[in-house]
């Protein structure tokens, strides 16, 4: 039971990981695993993973499987803290809703030219992306 | 239809990130913070170094200034989905073949 336990917790962890750096495009890519808010799918493999783990040590105990269990604890504690407390940010909310106007705003593009804006002077529509700096 | 990438980088830093990702939208910097307040989604301190950044969101404001599509989530994993985006395109008053990516 402990090696089946140990192969869900790895599992879970590397397919999220390698959905995350395909960016949702593997062919087994489960898409709404990283968009969703709470991917569930690697939260719940990750507690039956341990749950099986803690399940095989109550069976039978040995130094090397306390030690097994113990590792997978604290890696699929930190992993879910993660996505279900650490990557969430304070709350906030936009200050426009559909049928607002957008703010007017005078910002540098790229190029360091002056981009101007004014309501009554749009020109087409537009999508503004806010996102949280270069890396 | 004009799409806009938004941050408080300053513009070498935009410029350097367009690049590398082979972009050929448009990136504006908002180095104070002031178009961030008027949408309220400045993240006080929300880069590793202290620094203001912020909050992940996306507007779509159609032909006349008016905000048409908004999208906000309370974690920076989740993003607004491509075909989400579309469809708000494609709802836009008059869009028809616009939206065509």
């Amino acid at each position: 039971m402990l090696p089946i336990s140990l192969l869900i917790v790895v599992a879970a962890t590397a397919l999220f990981l390698a959905n995350v750096m395909a960016e949702g495009g593997l062919p087994f890519g489960f898409e709404q695993m990283i968009h969703a808010r709470i991917p569930w799918l690697v939260v719940g493999a990750l507690v039956v993973g341990c749950a099986l783990g803690i399940g095989s040590l109550l069976r039978r105990r040995s130094l090397l499987r306390y030690g097994a269990v113990g590792l997978e604890l604290v890696f699929a504690g930190l992993f879910v803290s993660y996505l279900t407390l650490w990557s969430f940010l304070p709350p906030h909310r936009l200050a426009v809703a559909p049928g607002d106007p957008f703010p007017d705003y005078a910002l540098s593009d790229h190029a360091g030219q002056l981009r101007e804006y004014s309501a009554g002077a749009a020109d087409g529509p537009a999508l503004y992306v806010f996102y949280r700096g270069g890396w | 239809m004009t799409l806009y990438a938004v941050s408080v980088d300053p513009p070498e830093t935009s410029a350097a990130l367009r690049e590398r990702l082979g972009a050929d939208f448009t990136f504006l910097s908002d180095p104070d913070g002031t178009l961030l307040d008027a949408l309220d989604i400045r993240h006080r301190g929300g880069r590793n170094d202290g620094a203001d950044i912020a909050y992940p969101a996306a507007v779509l404001v159609d032909g006349q200034g008016i905000v048409r599509w908004t999208h906000q989530s309370d974690t920076y994993r989740e993003r607004a989905r491509p075909e989400e985006i579309f469809a708000a395109i494609e709802a836009l008053p008059g869009a028809g073949a616009r939206a065509t990516p």
